[in-house]
């Protein structure tokens, strides 16, 4: 009996190491789509610009700049206008690129980030979008700044639009004491005391609010980024995350512009 | 007379501080290696911390000197402005989380977490330092002999939880630390010192390969 337990406890022993030793062993990352995959916003500059090539490249190959840069593009993407306009206007895009020797640099000030948001108002979760871009402080020193921000809670948008919400023709007469109403019986109506000819600044409100501790960005939801560097066209890339060699940051949409 | 000696060489002063901090030569190279260094020695002691084969003191021991190694030691810091930062953050996913958005814990809770996860074994397993992308470092500040930087630095994780020698969980995370780097000139040349920052955490997935 004691010789079954003790064989027990060694085999148990060797199986536990033996498990182990074959985790261990097991490789765990893949290098090829490590090293396949745009990683960082940088390295998207990098093979744009034929300074990096994708692993699957070759200089060696006549075409490796049109592969290269056609690399760049989310495969779902490209299969989605492989049979339409889209897809010419991919190689018409590559070819222009290729052309015009066209360099995208992190200084430039024609390219965007667009973040989605998701935050609180008055704790209630709200989704808009900031767009960002780089500028230039003094030197070789940049930073990010916000340019634009656009979402459902800046435009106002008045809860009730009425011609008799108003403040009265007479109300000069008694020192305005309307303007105390205004604000105290219905706040979301408050652009129906606006003038005509006045336009909500949707960018204003989104530091208004935050200004006054009331509205809070909890995280980005999506981020993408948008560049008009080459002449007549508009691409955008996002992060794709997928275990192929194409993956990262990737050319997810590009559209001709007059 | 005085006054426009006085002026001449205020002139010749501020000249001379302007050339000697434009003359500061930032050894991108060297800071991208170090800020590689730094992020490859968080993912090896992440690793250990979470290992329990090893003495609860000794993964103690490295809990606390993985705190030194981000900005503020992972607590609340001042950066120059009357301003209180928040602790250095870790924004991260995992498969059983119910919404797929991002939980944000801070460092030093993360791990604290490490230390006590539940699985009778884990196994981390990180991009090597040498593979790790590094965003091109950008600078922040100049003031003297001194520069400020900031870069991130890309590496992959695998996670593996195991009860009872059975893998019970498993993750694979992108994660990109922001870089902070000082590099200061000194006769002997320039020593970059790097502290991390905000860990981001891209996605989670099942590795392919279990």
């Amino acid at each position: 009996m004691k010789n079954k337990i003790l064989f027990t406890i060694i085999a148990l022993f060797c199986f536990h190491n033996l498990s182990y030793s074959q985790i261990v062993e097991m490789k765990l990352l893949d290098k090829q789509l490590y090293n396949a995959r745009i990683k960082l916003v940088d390295e998207f500059f990098d093979r744009f610009n034929l300074k990096e090539l994708h692993p699957e490249q070759n200089q060696a190959d006549s075409n490796y700049k049109q592969n290269n840069l056609l690399a760049l593009f989310d495969y779902d993407y490209v299969l989605q206008t492989k049979d339409s306009l889209g897809y010419s206007t991919i190689i018409l895009f590559i070819d222009k690129i290729i052309e015009d020797n066209i360099k995208i640099n992190y200084s430039d000030s024609n390219w965007t980030a667009v973040a989605n948001c998701h935050g609180k108002f008055k704790g209630k979760s709200v989704e808009f979008k900031l767009y960002l871009n780089v500028e230039n402080r003094k030197e070789d020193m940049y930073k990010w700044v916000i340019t634009k921000a656009e979402g459902d809670i800046f435009t106002l948008k008045p809860s009730l639009t009425s011609e008799k919400i108003m403040l009265g023709p007479d109300d000069h007469e008694t020192n305005f004491m309307s303007l105390k109403r205004i604000t105290t019986e219905k706040d979301d109506v408050i652009l129906n005391y606006k003038n005509k000819t006045f336009e909500t600044d949707e960018t204003s409100v989104f530091f208004a609010l935050v200004h006054y501790g009331l509205l809070d960005i909890e995280f980005v939801s999506d981020l993408q980024f948008v560049f008009r560097q080459v002449p007549h066209y508009e691409f955008s890339i996002k992060d794709i995350n997928r275990e192929t060699t194409n993956s990262g940051w990737l050319i997810n949409s590009l559209k001709y512009v007059e | 007379m005085n006054a426009l000696k006085f002026i001449t060489t205020m002139m010749i002063l501020t000249l001379w501080f302007s050339s000697a901090s434009a003359q500061i030569e930032i050894p991108l190279d060297q800071v991208s290696e170090r800020c590689k260094i730094k992020v490859g020695q968080f993912t090896n002691n992440i690793s250990k911390i979470a290992d329990k084969r090893r003495e609860y003191s000794t993964r103690e021991s490295l809990r606390k000197r993985t705190l030194v190694l981000f900005k503020g030691k992972c607590d609340y810091y001042y950066s120059g402005v009357d301003i209180r930062h928040d602790p250095v953050r870790m924004e991260t996913s995992t498969l059983r989380c119910r919404i797929c958005t991002p939980k944000s814990i801070w460092m030093s809770e993360y791990l604290t977490n490490l230390m006590n996860l539940r699985y009778s074994a884990v196994r981390i397993e990180s991009t090597d330092y040498t593979e790790m992308r590094v965003s091109n470092p950008r600078v922040i500040d100049r003031h003297g002999t001194t520069v400020e930087l900031e870069c991130t630095v890309y590496f992959e994780q695998k996670f593996i939880g195991y009860s009872d020698q059975r893998i019970v969980y498993a993750d694979n995370t992108k994660k990109r630390v922001k870089v902070y780097i000082t590099v200061e000139q000194t006769e002997d040349g320039n020593e970059p010192i790097v502290r991390l920052g905000d860990v981001y955490v891209d996605e989670t997935n099942f590795p392919t390969d279990i």
